[in-house]
């Protein structure tokens, strides 16, 4: 049974936190499923973003790593949409001016 | 929306050509600049564009294809800043022209005989207004 308590922060966008304390010396080798959601607004443009998530042991003011997994997201393109274009001469061969 | 620096990029169809010296200007951005290259048009962003702006872009000195076939489509890009990896939206497909072919107004067809049942020959005179490419033909 597992039945220690957490605890989550955000400090900042780079930092978001959540603290177990108080696991039991027969939770030591149970496998936690954690669930965090996060409201974000997406970049502005397709350019990739990336979340890392990783889990730390702390003992006495020391921070050992325990395993980082990195998960990268690309928004997808907009669709420019368009009226058409307007020739002044479609004639081929013309030299002529477009409006687009 | 595009930021400063950001900007639009319109490609022409590789059959449509644009003179080195033409100029390209819209009605959005008064103090964007427009860069014309081949058939590549790039317009760069001065100031911020929100979403949803409609945009006319004019190019002049454009010299159409030389058949009278649809296009292939001419390509929008938009960047949110100065570099490629900032793409926001695009249109690829479906942006086409289609040309006319050019009427054959100077033409005549002289008969050597205008006797019925006769057989005779036949001059046609013409002038093309347009060059034929090697393989073209009539």
């Amino acid at each position: 049974m597992i039945s220690f308590s957490g605890t989550g922060t955000i400090l900042s966008q780079n930092s978001t936190q959540m603290i177990f304390t108080n696991i039991a010396t027969a939770d030591r080798f149970s496998l936690p499923l954690i669930f965090m959601g996060f409201s974000i607004t997406t970049p502005p443009s397709t350019r990739s973003f990336s979340f890392k998530f990783s889990t730390e042991f702390l003992e006495l003011g020391n921070v050992y790593d325990i395993e980082t997994v990195s998960q990268t997201y690309q928004n997808n393109a907009g669709v420019i949409t368009s009226s058409g274009i307007t020739v002044t001469s479609a004639i081929i061969n013309a030299v002529t001016s477009y409006q687009i | 929306m595009l930021v400063n620096l950001g900007f639009i990029q319109l490609r022409f169809p590789s059959s449509i050509a644009i003179d080195p010296t033409a100029v390209c200007n819209d009605n959005v951005t008064n103090s964007s600049t427009c860069v014309i290259n081949s058939g590549n048009i790039t317009l760069s962003i001065n100031g911020s564009i929100p979403a949803l702006t409609s945009f006319l872009l004019t190019v002049d000195k454009v010299k159409n294809s030389a058949e009278s076939t649809q296009t292939t489509s001419f390509t929008i890009y938009s960047y949110y800043d100065a570099l490629y990896s900032s793409l926001v939206d695009r249109l690829e497909t479906g942006l086409t022209v289609t040309m006319t072919a050019n009427p054959i107004t100077t033409a005549s067809v002289t008969p050597l005989s205008l006797t019925t049942y006769a057989v005779t020959s036949y001059t046609l005179n013409f002038v093309l207004k347009d060059d034929i490419s090697q393989n073209g033909y009539i």
